[in-house]
């Protein structure tokens, strides 16, 4: 396609009087022009982690051609680094004095207290991140482990209704927020336990942190052996700030539907996971086929093993399948754990195996480390 | 000490007089916001929005209860209808629309000073974020990366003429929705999805609860993944209870539009990037939704009308 009279403009450049005045940053929002090399299949590096796409060469008209492959918006360096989205790609080692600093050395005191830490996050949402964080956590609590559960989703906290403690109010003690108990002696950390329910969390990316900062310095979690944390979806702030925050993460688990559409969101959030240098302890597939209470018979209604493929494409482990069942959508709606309510049914089986397989392989990532 | 329960969470900045990043932009009753409408970038969303005349939300404030669904079906019946229709996915983190429309591996190209956006099926033009990432980008913006965006899809894409606008937005009621809600000039309604069970209605509540903050009407409540028929005996069963949406909808005073059921059908349509509604017309779910998509019109279009009066008379 000729483009006639036409010459690109590599860059368009807009600098808004409002970043001028704020944080030293000047913005500048680009569209790059583009970024040459297509999808998978004429760049298959493209579709390992890590790997690099090779760059061809080509004319302006011909990279027109090719489409746009990025949406530059980027912002120059305002050394603000705990605020930075950039965190994890950055080779700066001034963003290592961040931890230096009051509210983080606080942080990593608190965390330094509490023995393992994995995080449940998905990238899409209602996959089951939360139903999964609840009943892992019970399980663990169950054998007599010390366990707290912290809800990082800010806008719709659903963990207080899932254990049935929507009535609760959090208390500030001498050392801190003290976290509402519930079963097994589980602490639970929530903002749910802080808002009404008709109080709308409008907050913006500033506001987040702040209140990811507080739920990690300032709540006395006291002495733990397990403290889980459920992301909400998406691959951005949330999910940042607290990998950021929390340097020595055991690892995260990815929780996913078997439709091959939720894959797509899956892989972004693994791939993110992977980049940012955290381990991964395996991703689940949640909603995994479905009996029939009726006749007994298994049906799929959504396609089957989704999951274990993309773990095979990433090259990371199985964790494996949890199957849909109407009780476990009654036990998270009455408030008690389908793991304790309904202790034989096959999710609680897989929910039970799933654990084992994740305390395993945080042993092997620890291992690891130490050698 | 005396035990006082925390009732409220001060994470609070002062007023830097930037609205167009002000999260409390609703609350505000400052006279000066008004000019951040007029001049910068947000005019010039109301310019490149000029010729849209409708313009639909769709929102569910948890995640995975079907938003995209709803909007790729909803744009599909309305196109089925035949009006010239376009969607805009503001999920930038996992943008699943170009899969649903069959669009994916596509990407959107440069022409002149604007971005022209895709063309799926019936003429839907699509617009998304998975239309320029590649599989395993990773988008991790924070706050003004992501108003930028916003503003970028807004401003710098050549929609043309159009009769309806529909704007998917991810989970959650922060930043994206409010970014939408405040960009948008002129949004004319809001449709709310929840699935059955409780634990979503509380979600879908404050969702619609910041919809009706921005002073947007509120089309009605649609319930999916709603009870299941087994193929193999043909019984009802309620994976996840019953009657939820009806309930919103009744706490929310706005009519109940209908529920789509969980099907295999449905998740086979996303996979091969078919809306069901174009697979299977005359399914009750299909059925549903073109009724909602005419009444929707049918309401527009009076709309339309008076405003068309009451400028005449002036």
């Amino acid at each position: 396609m000729p483009l006639p009279g036409y010459l690109p403009r590599p860059f368009r450049v807009y600098v808004l009087p409002e970043w001028l005045g704020n944080s030293g940053g000047m913005g500048i929002a680009a569209w790059a022009p583009l970024e040459v090399g297509g999808g998978k299949s004429d760049n298959p590096g493209m579709s390992k982690i890590g790997g690099k796409s090779k760059e061809k060469k080509m004319s302006e008209v011909e990279k027109l051609k090719k489409g746009i492959k990025e949406l530059q918006l980027d912002m120059s360096c305002s050394f603000h680094c705990e605020a930075c989205e950039k965190f994890f790609k950055c080779k700066s080692p001034e963003k290592l004095k961040i931890f230096e600093r009051r509210r983080m050395s606080r942080v990593l005191k608190v965390m330094s207290k509490i023995k393992y830490k994995v995080a449940i996050c998905a990238g899409k949402g209602g996959v089951g991140k939360s139903l999964f964080t609840t009943n892992f956590s019970t399980v663990l609590a169950s054998r007599g482990n010390r366990v707290a559960i912290l809800d990082q989703d800010l806008d719709g906290p659903c963990i207080p209704r899932m254990l049935g403690l929507t009535k609760e109010k959090m208390f500030m003690g001498d050392y801190g927020i003290v976290p509402v108990k519930g079963l097994y002696g589980m602490k639970v950390v929530s903002l749910g336990f802080v808002t009404t329910e008709k109080d709308i969390v409008n907050w913006f990316q500033e506001k987040r942190r702040n209140a990811t900062e507080e739920f990690l310095s300032h709540v006395d979690y006291g002495e733990l052996d397990f403290l889980t944390i459920d992301l909400p979806p998406g691959t951005s702030s949330d999910a940042v700030n607290l990998m950021e925050y929390i340097p020595d993460l055991d690892g995260m688990v990815v929780v996913t539907n078997p439709t091959r559409i939720s894959q797509i969101v899956a892989r972004r959030a693994t791939v993110m996971a992977v980049e940012s240098g955290v381990n991964m302890l395996g991703i689940i597939e949640n909603m995994s086929g479905f009996v029939c209470p009726e006749c007994g018979e298994e049906v799929d209604i959504m396609e089957k093993g989704g999951g274990k493929v993309l773990a095979e494409e990433l090259e990371v482990p199985y964790l494996g399948h949890i199957p849909l069942d109407p009780r476990t959508s009654e036990s998270s709606d009455i408030g008690i754990p389908y793991v304790v309510k309904y202790p034989d049914s096959p999710a609680s089986r897989q929910t039970v195996a799933i654990t084992d397989r994740i305390l395993e392989n945080i042993e092997k990532f620890r291992q690891e480390r130490a050698r | 000490m005396t035990e006082q329960a925390i009732t409220a969470f001060n994470v609070d900045l002062a007023c830097d007089m930037v609205c167009a990043k002000c999260e409390k932009f609703f609350d505000c009753e400052s006279p000066s916001k008004r000019d951040d409408i007029f001049i910068g970038r947000m005019a010039q969303a109301q310019e490149t929005m000029k010729g849209i005349k409708h313009k639909i939300i769709v929102v569910g404030g948890k995640g995975g209860v079907g938003k995209t669904l709803l909007t790729a079906n909803l744009a599909t019946a309305l196109a089925m209808l035949g009006k010239k229709v376009a969607i805009l996915d503001q999920v930038f983190d996992g943008p699943c629309i170009p899969r649903m429309m069959g669009v994916e591996g596509k990407g959107i190209q440069l022409v002149g000073e604007k971005l022209e956006p895709i063309e799926a099926l019936l003429g839907i033009m699509v617009v998304s974020m998975g239309l320029i990432l590649a599989e395993d980008d990773v988008v991790t913006w924070f706050g003004d990366m992501k108003r930028n965006a916003t503003e970028e899809f807004l401003t710098s894409v050549n929609y043309g003429n159009r009769d309806y606008l529909i704007v998917d937005v991810p989970a959650g009621t922060s930043a994206d929705t409010t970014n939408v809600l405040r960009y948008i000039p002129e949004l004319d309604g809001a449709l709310i999805v929840t699935i059955p069970s409780e634990v979503s209605q509380a979600v879908a509540h404050k969702a619609a609860l910041v919809c009706a903050k921005a002073g947007i009407d509120n089309y009605g409540v649609v319930e999916n993944l709603s009870g299941f028929t087994c193929p193999k005996c043909h019984k009802q069963v309620d994976i996840m209870q019953k009657g939820g949406g009806k309930r919103l909808a009744k706490d929310l005073n706005v009519p109940f539009l209908g529920h789509i059921p969980m099907d295999k059908r449905i998740a086979e349509c996303s996979d091969q990037g078919t809306p069901f509604v174009y697979k299977y017309p005359d399914w009750e779910p299909s059925q549903m939704l073109l009724n909602v998509a005419k009444a929707i019109d049918e309401k527009l279009s009076k709309k339309d009308f008076i405003e068309k009066l009451e400028g005449d008379r002036r």
